[in-house]
């Protein structure tokens, strides 16, 4: 088939026309509820090794909020028609409540962070000098309260919010999965599965970032990394990967099973067209070997040293951030390359360097985020958590 | 409730979200939105407003049946009798217009005449997805096939574009001879 077809014929199947933007949105929204999600670990659930990471969990989900949205606008141009789906919501489409979810969601997320920095932000207005000064003094909101019930406080408050917060990361991320698995002339999305797939993914990519993040930003600031830490992002890393593939692999096996129709196209689907991204790396390169990588560090836990703990992590985060891109990729674009009266497949997509819905402008826009924490660690230097908070949540 | 003060002034500034919400969409949201349906009902008249652009099947005919009498004749009795002119010309308002004093239509711009072998493959390229039954061909291959040379304008060399079939005796071979 050509690609130089030009203009719109039926059946419309020669073009791709949700890009590489498209399976960028669902990575960046998956990294901002997994990060999300890490956080909640700590401040909901107690567990106090993951202490280290609490506020860059938080900080990491907030950076990628920020720019979750920008590979969308890309894609459809115009951005400033985004604001037409809030201000006039058509709720028999998915993608009216986004508006929503999104802003709620960003709310909580400041909001628990700003508790969270309060007595920095404080603190760094008493030490600061003019306008400094009145910015830290602005973001105080004009209380300087840090004594003991105050703190108190706003340690309830977070609490309150994360947990509020879980059922809306799950919302916010779960819904990107319900817009393809409620799709329902595509045999490869359309499954109920589809958001909970999403989900547990987002979950993977969110504790492999924080575990890159955790390592590499440690070993800049030549800080001590926390064995504990790490094993525990591992350990939570290791359940979460092996229920992800658990479904990822479940909806497939019970399509391979019924032999539905649709499974006369997914089969040649899975073995040619996405032979590499699927098999190759979701299943193999992705999923098996950090499995395995992970199950090390978690069975064989006194016989590590910790700069092989951390080694390993390392790797095991990288293969896994991979993984969930790919999965992203194969689902969005794996979907688009068969017809969906399932004759047969077009050629397969694969996107330009330099074009407007490219590899650089994707990975320009995966960068940002890591500027957002970097100009945020610039303006509130305590990315690590100061050790009277974490007291208070081990007396809690 | 002591040492609260500054989560209730957070909480106003939320508030403020909400409140904000409401206020522009009082002022932005268009006034006729939703009075039939989830759009704005004042663009109803201003597309009836545009002027309009395409013509229909019959709006060639009535001056190129003078002009071109033999190829409208020709089209009419082809396989691409049902395909209509502005699929690969252009849209007639580009080309005619009615005459401001008498009304009566005018050619005012050159019509589009693609001679590109991608006009060709917007319909007839290899498709899966097409039905069986719909001529189709691997645009390069089929050249090939025939024994000719690729080339940008090289379909309409064999094929005459508006009476397409060579699959009649004798037509076959007329068409290559121009090919080469
Ligand atoms: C399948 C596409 C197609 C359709 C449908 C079609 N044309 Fe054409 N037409 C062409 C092409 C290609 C040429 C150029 C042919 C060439 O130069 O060999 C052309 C040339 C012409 C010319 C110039 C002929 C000449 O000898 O100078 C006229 C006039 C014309 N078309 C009128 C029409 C009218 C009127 C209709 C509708 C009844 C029509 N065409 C439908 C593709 C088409
Ligand atoms: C007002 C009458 C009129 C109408 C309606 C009209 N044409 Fe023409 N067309 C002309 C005239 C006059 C010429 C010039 C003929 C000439 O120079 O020999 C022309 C020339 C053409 C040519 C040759 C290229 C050119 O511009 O000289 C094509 C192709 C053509 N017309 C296609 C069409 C098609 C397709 C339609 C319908 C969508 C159409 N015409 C409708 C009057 C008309
Ligand atoms: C707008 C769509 C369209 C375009 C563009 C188009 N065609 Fe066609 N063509 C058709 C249709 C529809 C038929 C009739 C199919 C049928 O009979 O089932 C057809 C039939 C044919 C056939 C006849 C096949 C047979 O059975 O004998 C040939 C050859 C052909 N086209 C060649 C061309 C060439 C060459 C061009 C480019 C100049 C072209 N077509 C452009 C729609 C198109
Ligand atoms: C060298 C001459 C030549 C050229 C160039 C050529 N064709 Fe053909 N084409 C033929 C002949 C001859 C047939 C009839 C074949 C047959 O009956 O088996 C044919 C048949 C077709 C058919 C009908 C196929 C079918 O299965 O019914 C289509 C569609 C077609 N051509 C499109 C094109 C297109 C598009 C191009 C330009 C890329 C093109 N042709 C270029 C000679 C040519």
């Amino acid at each position: 088939m050509s690609p130089e077809i030009i203009g719109y014929s039926f059946p419309n199947d020669i073009h791709v026309t949700w890009s590489l933007m498209i399976a960028m949105y669902p990575y960046l929204t998956g990294l901002v509820a997994g990060a999300f999600m890490v956080s909640a670990l700590y401040h909901v659930f107690g567990i106090t090794a993951l202490k280290p990471v609490s506020r860059l969990s938080l900080v990491t989900s907030f950076g990628f909020l920020l720019f979750a949205t920008v590979p969308l606008l890309v894609h459809l141009g115009h951005p400033e028609r985004s604001l037409n789906i809030v201000f006039t919501p058509n709720f028999s489409s998915a993608m009216a409540g986004f508006g929503f979810i999104y802003t709620a969601y960003f709310i909580l997320v400041l909001f628990e962070i700003w508790l969270i920095y309060r007595k920095d932000i404080i603190l760094l207005a008493r030490r600061s000098r003019g306008i400094k000064r009145a910015f830290y003094a602005c973001l105080a909101l004009g209380v300087y309260d840090i004594s003991e019930p105050a703190l108190a406080v706003d340690h309830k408050t977070v609490t309150i919010l994360a947990a509020i917060g879980i059922p809306l990361a799950c919302f916010l991320h779960g819904y990107v999965g319900f817009i393809f698995g409620a799709i329902k002339a595509n045999a490869w999305w359309s499954t109920p599965l589809m958001p909970i797939v999403f989900l547990f993914s987002a979950i993977v990519s969110g504790i492999a970032l924080l575990i890159l993040l955790y390592l590499v930003l440690m070993k800049f600031a030549n800080k001590p990394i926390e064995p504990e830490c790490v094993q525990a992002l591992c350990q939570w890393e290791w359940l979460f990967i092996i229920v992800t593939v658990t479904l990822e692999l479940l909806e497939i096996i019970t399509l391979a099973y019924e032999r539905s129709e649709a499974w006369m196209v997914i089969a040649p689907l899975l073995s040619n067209q996405l032979a590499f991204s699927f098999i190759g790396i979701q299943i193999v390169f992705g999923s098996l070997i950090p499995i395995i990588l992970l199950g090390i560090v978690v069975l064989l836990r006194s016989l590590l040293t910790n700069p092989l703990r951390n080694t390993i992590a390392f790797i095991a985060a990288l293969l896994l951030m991979m993984q969930v891109f790919t999965m992203r990729w194969n689902i969005v674009i794996g979907g688009q390359i068969f017809s969906k009266s399932m004759r047969g497949f077009r050629e397969n997509y694969s996107p330009g360097l330099f074009e407007k819905e490219g590899i650089l402008v994707a990975l320009l826009i995966f960068l940002l985020p890591f500027v957002a924490i970097a100009v945020f660690q610039k303006l509130f230097p305590n990315l690590e958590p100061s050790s009277d908070h974490a007291q208070k949540v081990e007396a809690h | 409730m002591e040492h609260t003060k500054h989560i209730w002034r957070a909480v106003l500034i939320i508030l403020l979200v909400p409140i904000s919400y409401v206020v522009i969409h009082h002022i932005a949201v268009p006034e006729s939105f939703g009075v039939y349906g989830h759009y704005r009902a004042d663009s109803v008249k201003e597309f009836m407003d545009t002027p309009v652009i395409h013509g229909d099947r019959e709006s060639c005919q009535s001056c190129h049946e003078k002009q071109n009498k033999e190829l409208l004749a020709n089209k009419a009795k082809g396989k691409h009798a049902t395909v209509p002119c502005e699929n690969c010309h252009d849209a007639v308002s580009f080309h005619v217009k009615p005459d401001s004093k008498t009304g009566e239509l005018v050619k005012i711009e050159k019509m589009v005449i693609v001679r590109s072998y991608r006009l060709c493959a917007y319909c007839h390229e290899y498709l899966e997805a097409r039905p069986n039954a719909f001529p189709q061909v691997k645009c390069k291959e089929h050249v090939i096939s025939q024994d000719a040379e690729f080339s940008e304008e090289v379909c309409v060399k064999c094929h005459d574009p508006h009476n397409p079939s060579l699959k009649e005796e004798g037509k076959k071979d007329e068409g290559k001879k121009d090919a080469k």
